[in-house]
């Protein structure tokens, strides 16, 4: 359900292995890009030929949904989106009955089950309802899932985020590098290799939220050193079981956690953060 | 909680979490940092004179 479940070796090979397929699948995505020459177009592995991948997404979403589906099409497999009112999942049915449905004809789960909080629309205002229970929903479906279950995003945790923050970080590696651009792989022909990241200085600054909890598991193990800025209230400190994980693996050691944001940013390389104020997301 | 009081609540609590370039200057990140989003983004988080890796 998180980076935490996986070795670094494990999370590198992901990365690895993502660079090379979407080095392999952006000229499938951007045929009105081409020049004059057509390049040559190598097909992307199938493996997820005649495999079908549920969907399963209780909120809306763009880059998640557009990635999964694009990313089944061009496996070779195909993705069923099943949104809140498309199947009974939490309503009429329970997590562990619709992952044994789901199981029995598909291959694999794909699941957005929850947020840091799940925003309502009710007739006079938005309220931000807080969703403990999407936690637990995740848990089920992995646990009486009799295929895999990937975790899109649950409330306390977002690891296919800082996947794709750690392929971005690889792909720029030259930024952090003195070495600029001269790391760079220039071989047209050969397929580019993922540049190795140094290791960097990574500043939060903001809410305790899933993407943070995520790499809180996973940087320190990578050899970045974290340093985080949230009010000093424990509400926007890392949950307990976000923590335990964190001290499980040892990940604290390369950890700091302040309230000023100007010291959680001495020294960074990278300063991230994420949503910590619900603007009003549509209008009533 | 309300809605308007939850805002005003976070507003209150995160007050100077904004990430601008003068945060960073006055903090002492690397001259040559680098910022990092997952979007959307939103103007209470990081100012418009920020770009993204």
């Amino acid at each position: 359900m998180t980076l935490a479940d996986l070795s670094s070796s494990q999370i590198n090979n992901i990365v690895s292995h993502a660079h090379h397929l979407k080095h392999i699948s952006l000229p499938w995505l951007s045929p009105q890009q081409r020049g004059v020459k057509t390049p040559k177009l190598r097909m992307p592995s199938q493996s997820l030929f005649s495999k079908s991948i549920a969907l399963l997404f209780s909120k809306r979403s763009t880059r998640t949904r557009l990635s999964a589906e694009t990313a089944a099409i061009l496996l070779g497999g195909k993705a069923l989106f099943l949104g809140r009112d498309d199947i009974q999942l939490g309503v009429n049915e329970s997590a562990r009955d619709t992952a044994r449905v789901i199981g029995g004809m598909c291959q694999g789960v794909f699941a957005r089950v929850g947020d840091h909080s799940e925003i309502e629309v009710s007739p006079t205002h938005l309220v931000c309802v807080p969703c403990p229970n999407t936690e637990r929903i995740t848990q089920e479906l992995a646990e009486y899932s009799p295929v895999p279950v990937l975790n899109a995003l649950s409330s306390l945790w977002h690891p296919t985020q800082v996947l794709a923050d750690l392929l971005t970080l690889h792909e720029h590696a030259s930024m952090f590098s003195d070495l600029g651009e001269s790391t760079k792989n220039h071989n047209p022909k050969r397929l580019p290799q993922l540049s190795p990241l140094r290791p960097l200085t990574v500043a939060y600054v903001g809410d305790s939220a899933n993407v943070l909890h995520d790499m809180l598991v996973t940087y320190p193990r990578l050899g970045h050193k974290l340093r985080i800025a949230s009010p000093d209230d424990p509400k926007y400190r890392a949950p307990n079981p976000v923590w335990d994980r964190v001290l499980e693996l040892g990940c604290d050691a390369s950890i700091w956690w302040g309230t000023d944001p100007r010291e959680a940013v001495r020294g960074a390389d990278l300063v991230v953060t994420d949503t910590w104020y619900f603007a009003s997301p549509r209008s009533h | 909680m309300g809605q308007e009081a939850e805002k005003e609540e976070r507003l209150k609590a995160f007050k100077g979490y904004q990430v601008t370039e003068a945060l960073c200057r006055e903090g002492g990140a690397n001259t040559n940092w680098k910022f990092l989003h997952c979007l959307p983004r939103k103007e209470h988080e990081v100012n418009d004179e920020v770009s993204s890796v």
